[in-house]
């Protein structure tokens, strides 16, 4: 039934959570030595999928088999037994031990409970030998790059002899040179005979990569077929079941001609002055975040500029000490030529300044509280004084949210349900729909697509080209390369807190950016 | 409402913004199921004893709420607390979590009984006002300061307002027995207050008094300000998502201290209830447990104000009842505190009950549906 080479065959799996079929009636099949992508958009079961195959769910209908045989796979320890190895999207590992340590953890070579230290360097190096890798097994992990962190996570699952090995969105923190070490990594594994299951929603990298992919929509197999004879057209389609989805270059309305009275806010010029001026910034740490050194900036009316840069290199210390979250400790912002570096949040923002964190749960949304309380947020914080005892939501405000679900196509178009059970694109929407409609001069765009799947992140840029071109300043802030180069005008990029380039978006490669995010000058 | 409904929630929508009927049933029937299981409890401790369950419960309910002065003398005593509950729960809404209301009740109650004493007599609904203001300004106080220094020093509003229990009981007790004491009394109590800072009586020969309205008035006004209200709006964010409420540039700092404060000053209001509908004076037993029933009522009723109205009118029926009880039989009445532990117990743990039973009953119920499709 089943060719030799086949290490692992998925059949009919079904995995329902409540009221939610996570996975209906799901084939997959992976082949010793090739790359097999499975991709799609945020729920659409790909996660779960992969947590059946690693033992995390029970599926509750269809077959797992491995090499040919029923395979039952109850626990992640049988998983690992039969071969499948995992390498999380969060990484799990101890950043204080060494790579030698962390390789080895749980089956580590010694007797008596003692750890030996030279054996398990040992072991390790013969693993790294396998991927012809170069690493200090001694070297402590915590203060190794992400991108090689990645690689000792895959040395940890190789060495517990996976021969099945999952990754799920694995590039998301990699620049792109590091992707490149990475894909040639995965290609020398599959040379040698493992299967790899590549987990990504980026199609470029897709295509690149994989011998195979599988596309996954609500639950089910749509599309699967070779890389060669699928194009990319055809897998967008697959994941989003519309085809009038691109992924080309946003198109934005332009500035020139006639603006419509009152569509540009106060004080912002229409013919692209400058909104947002940072000069010299220097701030505390925001969180795990490093701080920002004496970063300056500048967003004209009209204009998207981008901010790149790796996770962790001062985007979210630039973020929130733009919008008056963070500690300052030098240097200047104005906006549309005042100064509010010293601002609390509401004057920002009664200034004209709209923001849209990165963490959509923690800072972009009541998460508990209802659609209608995540939309009111603007209108709420105008009102003060005697008027905090009048109601928060009134008839008027309420029409107001369900015209504006109405018109952002909010799914579920009721603003009394939760935010909590609306997808992230949705949720996302929410976020966006009210800044949008305080009509801000400038907008902090920080990670918008995280977590948001194709269909809306095409809705969302939609919005965000609009209000553009009503005269909004849009500060993109994305660790996402190609957001970047389809959204911004300009590219600042951030390395270790300092703003180490500015480069145009219509004559910088990404290879340039890329490499300004490792701090080497292309 | 809870964790549960959110998941099922259907998508029909009520126009006027309240929550959707099924939820209401959901949480009905939750409570319910406590309910249920402490009065089974009730009666196989009563059985236990040695009395016949049935018909002794039923004595214990009819003297809570048998006859037009029994439910008045159960809704006297329950008025007081149930402010003290609306308070503590207008803290949880704001994220917090004032357990000191033991402790602004009692100086809610001094402050009313000094206002009611040492000055006046006056015009009664002047005096009334004096001394209910003197009590709201009191409890409010410290509970805003408390509050101030969570906002600003990070000071843990739980355990400064735990703490804060003891140092105002102590000082009530010192000033009653103390400055304030009554010369013609033994000890522990200050002077009666003039009879113009008493509630007037509404139902001849039973204690219910005009406070009635007050309460009433309270209430409506904490459902408003918590539910509805900008200020409610954004205590509640600042609350459950204090990310999200300074990023949209609330002044996370001033919710929490005024949110505190309203807490402290409903608080402070029910000890001046005390004063003011019953007592006549401030002694150093006058509240016991009030404000550590007032807590209990806020969590069980999840700081709503309408589940802590129904859950405050449960209670007292349940206090009532025991003591009851304890009057027919001579079973202590402390049985309605074992009572009350269970409900809580049951009532925390009731979406964790629920959500199995459910998940099992659809388990047990997959097959049989599977089979007969």
């Amino acid at each position: 039934m089943s060719t030799p080479a086949e290490l692992l065959r998925l059949r009919g799996i079904r995995k329902v959570f409540g009221a939610v079929v996570a996975n209906d009636s799901v084939d997959f099949e992976l082949a010793a030595g090739e790359v097999h992508a499975l991709v799609g958009e945020n729920g659409a079961g790909k996660t779960t999928l992969m947590r059946v195959l690693f033992g995390l769910h029970r599926p509750d209908a269809g077959q797992i088999e491995i090499d040919g045989a029923p395979a039952n796979l109850s626990s992640p320890a049988r998983a690992i037994g039969h071969g499948i190895g995992m390498v999380h999207q969060h990484f799990m590992l101890v950043p204080s031990f060494t790579v030698a340590e962390n390789v080895t953890l749980g089956i580590e070579p010694g007797r008596h409970g003692r750890y030996h230290r030279a054996e398990a360097e040992q072991r390790t190096r013969e693993v790294m030998a396998r991927l012809e890798l170069d690493l200090d097994p001694g070297a402590v992990t915590g203060n190794l790059t992400v991108a090689t962190q990645q690689k000792v996570e895959i040395l940890k699952v190789l060495y517990r002899g996976a021969r099945i090995l999952i990754l799920d969105e694995p590039t998301a923190v990699l620049t792109p040179q590091e992707t490149r070490e990475l894909f040639a990594l995965l290609r020398a594994l599959a040379a040698g005979g493992t299967g790899v299951v590549f987990i990504s929603h980026k199609l470029p990298e897709v295509f690149a990569l994989a011998d195979r992919i599988t596309v996954l929509r609500r639950g089910r197999t749509v599309l699967s077929g070779r890389t060669a004879e699928l194009s990319t057209e055809a897998v967008v389609t697959a994941m989003t079941g519309r085809s009038d989805v691109h992924l080309g270059r946003v198109v934005r309305p332009r500035l020139a001609g006639p603006v419509p009275a009152g569509a540009v806010p106060a004080g912002a010029d229409p013919a692209g002055a400058v909104v947002l001026r940072v000069d010299r910034l220097s701030t505390e740490a925001a969180g795990a975040d490093c701080p920002l050194a004496e970063v300056s900036l500048s967003v004209r009316a009209g204009e998207i500029v981008g901010v790149a840069g790796v996770d962790g290199n001062g985007q979210t210390s630039l973020a929130e000490s733009l919008v008056g979250l963070a500690v300052v400790r030098g240097g200047s912002i104005q906006l549309n030529g005042a100064e509010i570096t010293t601002h609390s949040v509401r004057k920002r923002r009664d200034r004209g300044l709209g923001f849209v964190p990165e963490d959509r749960h923690l800072q972009g949304l009541p998460l508990h509280g209802s659609v209608a309380e995540g939309l009111a947020a603007g209108r709420v914080r105008r009102l003060g004084g005697p008027r905090s005892l009048s109601a928060a939501l009134p008839r008027a405000l309420r029409d107001w949210a369900r015209a504006t679900v109405r018109g952002y196509r909010i799914d579920p178009p009721d603003i009394q349900a939760r935010c909590q059970a609306l997808s992230g694109g949705n949720q996302q929407k929410i976020v966006l729909a009210r800044e949008l409609e305080d009509a801000p001069s400038c907008l902090v765009l920080a990670q918008p697509s995280r977590g948001v799947d194709i269909g809306a992140i095409e809705y969302l840029y939609g919005k965000v080209a609009e209000a553009t071109g009503r005269g909004c300043a849009v500060l993109l802030i994305s660790a996402d390369l190609d957001e970047i180069f389809r959204l911004a005008d300009r590219v600042v990029v951030l390395f270790k807190g300092r703003a180490v380039a500015e480069l145009d978006t219509a004559t910088a490669t990404r290879d340039e950016v890329g490499g300004h995010m490792m701090g080497v000058a292309a | 409402m809870t964790g549960t409904d959110r998941a099922a929630a259907p998508p029909t929508e009520d126009s006027a913004g309240r929550p959707k009927l099924p939820t209401l049933i959901g949480a009905a029937c939750r409570s319910c199921f406590a309910v249920v299981l402490a009065v089974v409890l009730a009666l196989v401790l009563i059985r236990l004893r040695g009395f016949a369950p049935v018909p002794t419960m039923l004595a214990g309910l009819s003297y809570a709420v048998g006859d037009l002065p029994s439910v008045a003398r159960t809704l006297a005593w329950g008025l007081p607390l149930l402010v003290a509950a609306l308070g503590v729960a207008q803290g949880f809404r704001g994220g917090m979590f004032n357990i000191g209301a033991e402790g602004q009740v009692y100086l809610g109650a001094l402050a009313a009984a000094v206002v009611g004493a040492y000055v006046g007599p006056l015009l009664s609904g002047l005096h009334l006002l004096l001394c209910l203001a003197a009590a709201a300004l009191a409890g409010g106080a410290i509970a805003g300061g408390l509050g101030w220094l969570r906002a600003h020093w990070g000071v843990d509003e739980v355990l400064s307002t735990l703490l804060s229990n003891y140092l105002l009981i102590l000082l009530c007790a010192y000033l009653a027995n103390g400055p304030l004491r009554d010369p013609t009394r033994q000890s522990g109590s200050t002077r009666t207050v003039h009879d113009t800072a008493m509630f007037p009586v509404i139902l001849p020969r039973t204690e219910l008094t005009a406070g009635l309205f007050l309460v009433v008035g309270l209430a409506g006004f904490a459902w408003w300000l918590s539910e509805r209200s900008v200020a409610g709006y954004r205590w509640r964010m600042t609350g459950a998502s204090p990310g999200f409420a300074a990023a949209v540039g609330f002044d996370v700092a001033r919710g929490r201290i005024a949110c505190m404060a309203v807490s402290g000053a409903l608080c402070g209001l029910g000890g001046a209830l005390l004063v003011m509908t019953s007592q006549g004076r401030f002694w150093t037993e006058i509240g016991t447990g009030i404000g550590w029933d007032a807590v209990l009522l806020a969590l069980v009723g999840r700081a709503r104000p309408v589940g802590v109205i129904l859950w405050a009118a449960g209670y007292c029926v349940m206090r009532a009842s025991a003591r009851g009880v304890e009057q027919a039989t001579g079973i202590p009445a402390e049985l309605s505190s074992v009572l009350i532990a269970v409900i809580i117990i049951a009532a925390a743990a009731r979406n964790g009950m629920f959500a199995l039973a459910t998940d099992r009953l659809r388990r047990w119920g997959a097959p049989l549906a599977g089979s007969g499709r």
